[in-house]
């Protein structure tokens, strides 16, 4: 059983965060690499033969001037089930590493390392199940509440244009704060399985309850967090992007010095043909990056509001996880 | 408490670090990174913020009302419309939302002798000079860096041009206001960021090193592919000033003459020729390498002179 944790500050988060970042990186950046290096280049492949579809069909239909046909749309969509299926495993590969990395930082912080072997394999366990199925059912409940919400517009418009556009702009305007209410009260329910092996379910009500009571603060800490980090993983891939779509601008600047800026829509139609890798590359970097910050960042503040929880915590309010009181409390400082 | 004495080798009075990090006693090296961050945020969301608004009172109408033309006209019309707001917009957030934030972390978070731990202190002219000068030796080196990408990637020469458009004056009105925004506010705002906090904090856990680190992110920071290289190096060599000299000036000085030298060579009559011919840094491949050496013997001399702080 886990001992009892000490709040954070916004600036002992901050430095936490940091520090876990600096203890657990080559070990994250190997997990990233073993588990994404495969899904990247599915994900290349798949960009390059979308892109190249697409450019076809473009350079088709401004050369006949006509509509797209049906042999059209059918020869793009084989590539386009292609970039959808590569984009799922590669969003899987996120989620299971996003695993992998919380274990590893978790147990850092619990003063119990671990080697990255033994965090993928604790990650492909049960946990890998249990964190695909409380992604699945998370997004089916907020997609849903979006598709409910446009089913009854849909009605309001077979009865009045006035009364559907009142309606949608009213729904619209409730709908997105309560979408991130609910998305802010779930949003550790990945860690909790990861963390404290938790089930779809726990792991949903867990994190509900852990962040009741603090919302607001929740909410803010992870808007600046995400600003922080979004803004670091910009500034580091944006020089990797543009040398990885380097051939892609090359091809384009070369055009426009042909052609003194009156480009050919056909010449723009097979430059799209070379975009692709760089595209699936720059995404990749970025997530890679990404999961260096992020799950770091998120298992720091799940053990913050851990420690907040059990310090005023009512029954409805307790987290799912029992914790030993007889211990000593873990601050967080100290790591 | 560590004491600043101790931190800058004898350069300042003794002051203690009270600020509310420094008394958490919490790692210095997350401060640096978290407030350069913090900064960089500011100071990108509200440049642009600004820019925008700036663009919508001045010019909204004339961006619509152009339409015509290909991308390169309308493109180089676009640049020239928002030039004006750019500039503006550069100089009140450079000092709104880098430089004031910077002191107000430096105060909050180490110390309240802000002017001791960023390094405002006086330092020889002949060191200044020898900076200035290596800085000099540099510019050739680094424009040739660039144009070789440049180059290499087929860069068109009118696109260049639109792009230098910001820094380019047709008046010695026009010249004095960039010499102002371009030269002056960055050789502050940004010396005061990059080197006075950010190399400054890392120093103490990491010595020497921070210099590196600090100059590379300098060159990540204005987020120009095609200039990383040539901008990361001029990081170092400013970060190597500030180490040696354990002052501020010598890089405030080189990055207002760096940027200055640019401006300069912009400049032009109303006919579209330079004024300044002089100042056109584009060299051979040797003398590149001259300039090198050059930069490198200066370099050498800077090290003897600044002995002194290391002793």
């Amino acid at each position: 059983m886990n001992p009892p944790l000490l709040p954070l500050t916004l600036g002992d988060i901050f430095e936490k965060t940091f520090s876990l970042i600096g203890k657990t990186f080559f070990r994250n950046l190997l997990i990233s690499a073993v588990i994404l290096l495969f899904p990247i280049i599915l994900m290349a492949i798949a960009t390059d033969a979308f892109y190249s579809s697409l450019a076809d069909m473009q350079g088709s239909i401004l050369h006949s001037r006509n509509e797209p046909g049906l042999d059209m749309i059918l020869a793009i969509l084989g590539p386009l089930t292609f970039f959808g299926c590569t984009t799922i495993i590669f969003a899987l590969g996120v989620l299971l590493a996003e695993i992998a990395i919380s274990i590893i930082v978790s147990q850092e912080i619990l003063s119990n390392p671990i080697t990255f072997f033994d965090a993928l394999h604790e990650a492909f366990s049960m946990k890998c199940l249990y964190g695909i199925g409380q992604g699945i059912l998370k997004y089916l409940i907020l997609i849903g509440g979006v598709v409910i919400v446009g089913i009854v517009i849909a009605i309001l418009a077979a009865v009045s244009k006035v009364l559907m556009g009142l309606i949608s702009i009213i729904c619209l305007l409730a709908l997105v704060p309560v979408l991130i209410y609910v998305a802010i009260k779930w949003y550790f329910a990945l860690t909790s399985v990861a963390v404290d092996d938790l089930t779809i379910i726990e792991s949903l009500r867990n994190s509900w309850y852990l962040v009741e009571g603090h919302w607001w603060r929740t909410f803010g800490i992870l808007i600046l967090l995400y600003i922080l980090s979004n803004f670091f993983i910009y500034i580091i891939s944006l020089p990797i992007t543009f040398g990885s779509m380097w051939d892609f601008y090359k091809e384009y600047f070369t055009i426009l010095q042909k052609t003194g800026g009156n480009i050919d829509p056909q010449s723009v139609v097979q430059l799209e043909k070379s975009v692709g890798p760089g595209i699936a590359i720059g995404s990749g970097i970025s997530a890679l990056l990404s999961l260096m910050i992020t799950p770091v960042f998120t298992v720091v503040m799940y053990y913050d509001l851990r420690a907040r929880g059990n310090v005023g915590a009512t029954s409805k309010q307790q987290p799912m996880i029992k914790q030993d009181t007889s211990s000593e409390p873990i601050d967080l400082s100290n790591l | 408490m560590e004491s600043l004495v101790k931190q800058t080798s004898g350069t300042v009075p003794s002051q203690n670090f009270d600020g509310s990090w420094e008394r958490a006693h919490r790692n210095i090296t997350a401060a640096a990174c978290i407030g350069l961050l913090i900064i960089g945020v500011l100071y990108m969301y509200t440049q642009t913020f600004i820019t925008i608004i700036l663009v919508f009172i001045n010019s909204s109408g004339e961006l619509r009302a152009f339409k015509s033309g290909n991308f390169i006209e309308r493109f180089s019309h676009t640049t020239e419309l928002l030039k004006n707001p750019l500039r503006y917009s550069v100089f009140i957030s450079q000092f709104l939302f880098m430089f004031l934030p910077t002191l107000w972390i430096v105060k909050r978070w180490h110390t309240v002798h802000i002017l001791s731990y960023v390094r405002i202190s006086r330092i020889s002219f002949l060191e200044l000079v020898i900076a200035v000068a290596a800085a000099i030796c540099f510019i050739p080196v680094s424009g040739g860096i660039s144009n070789f990408f440049m180059k290499q990637l087929n860069v068109p020469d009118f696109l260049a041009r639109i792009n230098t458009q910001i820094f380019t004056s047709y008046s010695l009105q026009e010249l004095l206001w960039l010499v102002v925004v371009v030269c002056i506010t960055p050789a502050l705002c940004e010396e005061l960021l990059f080197r006075g906090y950010f190399q400054r904090t890392l120093e103490r856990t990491l010595g020497m090193k921070s210099l590196f680190i600090a100059g590379i992110i300098f060159g990540l920071y204005h987020m120009q592919p095609l200039n990383l290289i040539s901008l990361a190096l001029l990081g170092c060599m400013i970060g190597y000033f500030f180490y040696r000299s354990k002052s501020l000036l010598p890089g405030i000085a080189v990055h207002f003459v760096n940027n200055l030298l640019a401006v300069l060579s912009l400049y032009k009559k109303s006919d579209g020729n330079v004024v300044f011919e002089t100042f056109d840094f584009e060299i051979t491949f040797l003398g590149g390498v001259v300039a090198l050496v050059f930069m490198g013997g200066l370099l050498f001399i800077y090290q003897l002179i600044t002995q002194k702080n290391f002793e």
